[in-house]
């Protein structure tokens, strides 16, 4: 069967069956799978961890401990707040009407099961089929197998992605049948354009690059909605700097940092601290390092590339010497200072550097700590990641918190959360998706 | 410091460099042992500890100084990074008579050389050249100074017409530099160095100067008067040595290409090219790019040889392919034979080269990929020891370089250093 011809079942089968439920029923369907991901000793979590700790290299414990976080997000009153909230008065038309897509078709990039899930669910919602198109682990090119796995066979790509389709063809096979997935090497255009002649609606989160291309190539008539990469970072305010409330920011700061080996688009690699709070950004700096090596003796950091681990080296190597030439003083008050703390394999870093500007990471948890005068002027340090911020997270009072945003969303940031929640976004933080994609 | 102490370390150091100069003028053809490497390291090191303050501080963090450290592979290496932030000097930096900086890019700084004098540099050049690009090993380093040019004996076993070979002297070589010139590019040491090469070939070449050779003026690459240099050079039936950076060169083949030029150099005919493309242009694959050495101006990959070098070092590491066969160390190693490409780099006998897996920071396993790490001894009045950002591998005696320690695209959704700031 060609590709078309897939698709075609595919819609087909749709029409019979998920066009035909209401959207109470979907979201009914999709917060049971979600329940047995969410199941204490849940088996889905204890699979994803295992087989996608094979695929993917990141640990078994931060994957279960990332995908139960997600899972949490997905119930009942999140995923109704969702749909309603974005489509209220639209529900007709998402009842398989006109302007809804019949197939969405999804490309994935990159291993974070997040954004997947969250691309996937959307597609459900509006009682689209949904074309699947995962990662190729290792895609990039510099991910090799990790030794330690090295012998082990392979899972297919999109090992998370289809163990969720799994739990929810559990929950009703019927409907998980409205689920496909498809792969083709990048570049293989061919099958891209039969598959993007066959589709309503293409969804792409990838590199700026693949999201062009992508988007030059979609046919017209077929909407677009493309997630390009981006960065992150976070703000804490100096009211918020107090010794009592120290431990349990750098705690939430951590996980921030941490999960998903800090590879997604929401994950901070910056985390700015404004001076004249209780607590100096180096004393921040220091916090956080004890809360990073906490968070990573209980989720262990991934296996890493030889690539990734001579970037994360060569970062950490370069302001080592830097601070090895600072043997003491008032680290904030010393221009150019850096003190580095970090686990002996590198397994994660924080870099405390008396620079305001921005520094990109290399990622798999190594961050930055830097101090600001005050958070209004933080635009002017963007740097290299000036229009690529994703994700700001914010700790700051009441009061300062409204004009703070809206400078935030004024240098295109997509979203403002708070710390130790910048991973964990709400279904609808994407806002005007379900939109675009009914509309 | 008494000035008994003083007199003393003047006294040994001034003995220190005129030891390395022996050792760097026996040429590349002997190897130094391990015991005696490692005990010219160990006084390097001590020399560096002592007259530089940055370098005494990293070390001391390190917890590695002359007092714990007692084989060189122990020493402390520094990040070439670290030159962009420090003068990494074992003399006042006001006393420098040469200072190399590295091309960085608008947004990074570059890194900084500086040089108390340039004899172990300008020593080093010569026979490591020589011995990679023309096959031979012989020359000499007399009273300080390299003695006895090279030139390249002509393996041309062609006869042209109206040429009389017999008569000739010592045949010189075409010589043929896509690099600025040292007097363009005082900061280069890649000029630097294509300067030495040159002042060296112009006796051989009697008459010409030694500005003649470079074909890079005001930034720009003449096209066209290389193209009318080659043309003669084919026409003679001399051997030619090209010479210059990859960047360069593709330009010139682009150059070729538009307007449908192709030479046919005299066999025996070689190239020397180096660099990266730092992201000036889509990295080229090296096979490609010898493919078009082959092309455009007939010289086979088997004669084409890479040369890894850096601003932060005085050293140069050249492939083994144009070695004479009776000097190569490693004779098993044939290079890959499915590209003819060598690959297999040499290390002179006044250095080391070291793999260090990133993920351990100790020494790979023969053959493990890992980050470069020089030991370079005519660095003495700088940093001895450096810390590149060069993947490599361990081969025999040898090492093969892989490129650059880039993280490319992350695996999640965000962005790696290197996406969103452009290669560099």
């Amino acid at each position: 069967m060609t590709i078309t011809e897939q698709i075609r079942k595919l819609a087909e089968h749709r029409d019979r069956t998920l066009a035909k439920r209401s959207t109470a029923e979907i979201i009914e369907w999709i917060a049971a799978a979600a329940d047995l991901w969410r199941a204490t000793e849940s088996k889905w979590l204890e699979r994803a961890g295992r087989e996608g700790s094979v695929a993917t290299g990141f640990s078994a414990e931060m994957i279960r401990l990332g995908l139960r976080d997600f899972f949490e997000g997905v119930n009942r009153s999140t995923l109704t707040a969702w749909v309603y909230g974005e489509l209220s008065g639209m529900e007709e038309r998402g009842n398989g009407g006109m302007g809804a897509p019949r197939v969405v078709t999804h490309i994935f990039s990159g291993n974070l099961p997040n954004a997947a899930f969250q691309s996937l669910l959307s597609g459900l919602v509006v009682k689209a089929a949904n074309v699947c198109k995962p990662a190729t682990e290792g895609a990039s090119g510099t991910l090799a197998l990790p030794k330690s796995q090295a012998g082990t066979p392979v899972p297919p790509n999109g090992i998370l992605q289809k163990l969720f389709v799994e739990s929810l063809m559990e929950v009703d096979a019927e409907l998980g049948r409205c689920v496909l997935f498809v792969d083709w090497r990048g570049g293989d255009e061919a099958t891209e354009r039969e598959v993007f002649a066959a589709s309503d609606a293409i969804i792409i989160n990838g590199g700026d690059e693949a999201v062009e291309s992508v988007r030059r190539r979609v046919p017209s008539g077929v909407k677009f909605l493309g997630y390009g990469h981006r960065v992150s970072l976070a703000c804490v305010a100096r009211e918020k700097l107090t010794g009592e409330a120290l431990p349990a920011l750098a705690e939430a700061a951590a996980y921030d940092v941490s999960i998903w080996d800090q590879q997604g688009c929401l994950s901070p690699h910056c985390i700015y601290v404004e001076e004249g709070g209780g607590v100096s950004s180096a004393e921040f700096a220091e916090a956080l390092s004890v809360e990073m090596e906490r968070f990573e003796t209980k989720y262990s950091r991934g296996e890493i590339s030889l690539e990734e681990a001579a970037a994360f080296e060569r970062i950490r190597g370069a302001y080592e010497f830097r601070a090895s030439q600072f043997t003491g003083g008032d680290a904030c008050a010393i221009k150019d200072f850096a003190k580095v703390f970090g686990d002996e394999q590198n397994r994660w870093a924080v870099i405390f550097e008396n620079e305001t500007m921005w520094a990109t990471s290399c990622l798999n948890r190594l961050v930055f700590v830097k101090p600001i005068a005050r958070l209004e002027e933080l635009p002017k340090y963007l740097g290299a990641a000036d229009g690529k911020i994703s994700c700001v997270g914010l700790e700051a009072s009441e009061e300062r918190r409204e004009k703070l945003v809206d400078m935030f969303t004024g240098f295109g940031a997509e979203r403002v959360g708070s710390i130790g929640k910048m991973q964990r976004p709400l279904l609808n933080w994407r806002r005007g998706a379900l939109k675009e994609l009914v509309g | 410091m008494p000035s008994l102490s003083r007199n003393t370390s003047v006294m040994k150091t001034a003995n220190l460099q005129s030891r390395l100069l022996d050792l760097i003028g026996r040429g590349v053809g002997h190897e130094t042992s391990d015991s005696e490497f490692n005990a010219l390291a160990l006084e390097v090191v001590e020399f560096q500890f002592a007259l530089n303050p940055i370098y005494r501080g990293w070390c001391e963090s390190r917890k590695l100084t002359p007092a714990t450290v007692a084989h060189w592979k122990q020493i402390p290496a520094v990040p070439t990074s670290a030159f962009k932030d420090f003068a990494l000097t074992c003399f006042p930096v006001e006393e420098a008579v040469a200072e190399f900086h590295t091309s960085g890019t608008t947004r990074e700084k570059s890194g900084k050389h500086y040089f108390k004098t340039l004899e172990l540099y300008d020593a080093a050049i010569v026979p490591n050249f020589e011995a990679h690009l023309v096959g031979t090993d012989r020359w000499a380093v007399r009273n300080g100074n390299v003695v006895a040019g090279f030139s390249l004996r002509s393996e041309s076993k062609r006869t042209r017409k109206g040429c009389d070979y017999t008569a000739r002297p010592a045949v010189a070589p075409y010589l043929f530099i896509l690099t600025p010139s040292p007097e363009e590019e005082p900061r280069s040491s890649l000029s630097h160095m294509m300067g030495v090469v040159a002042e060296r070939m112009k006796y051989e070449l009697g008459g010409m100067r030694a500005e003649d050779f470079f074909f890079i003026r005001n930034g720009k690459l003449e096209s066209e008067r290389l193209v009318r240099a080659l043309r003669g050079a084919e026409e003679s039936g001399e051997t030619a040595v090209l010479l210059g950076t990859a960047f360069s060169f593709v330009h010139f083949f682009e150059h070729c290409e538009r307007e449908k030029l192709c030479f046919d150099l005299p066999e025996g005919s070689r190239a020397m090219e180096t660099g990266g493309f730092k992201g000036k242009s889509r990295e080229m694959p090296k096979r490609e790019l010898y493919e078009l050495f082959e092309k455009y101006v007939g010289i086979p990959s088997s004669r084409v040889v890479n040369e890894y070098g850096m601003t932060e070092l005085s050293t140069q590491f050249y492939d083994e392919t144009l070695r004479e066969k009776s000097e190569i160390r490693n004779p098993k190693s044939e290079g890959n034979p499915k590209s003819k490409i060598q690959n297999l780099k040499s290390v002179p006998p006044w250095a080391r080269v070291m793999i260090v897996d990133p993920r351990t920071g100790k020494e790979a396993v023969a053959g493990e990929r890992g980050l470069i790490r020089v030991f370079d001894l005519a660095n003495l009045y700088s940093v001895m020891a450096i810390q590149t950002e060069d993947l490599g591998v361990r081969r025999g005696d040898g090492f093969e370089v892989l490129g650059r320690a880039s993280a490319a695209e992350a695996r999640g959704c965000s962005i790696a250093a290197d996406e969103i700031l452009g290669q560099n």
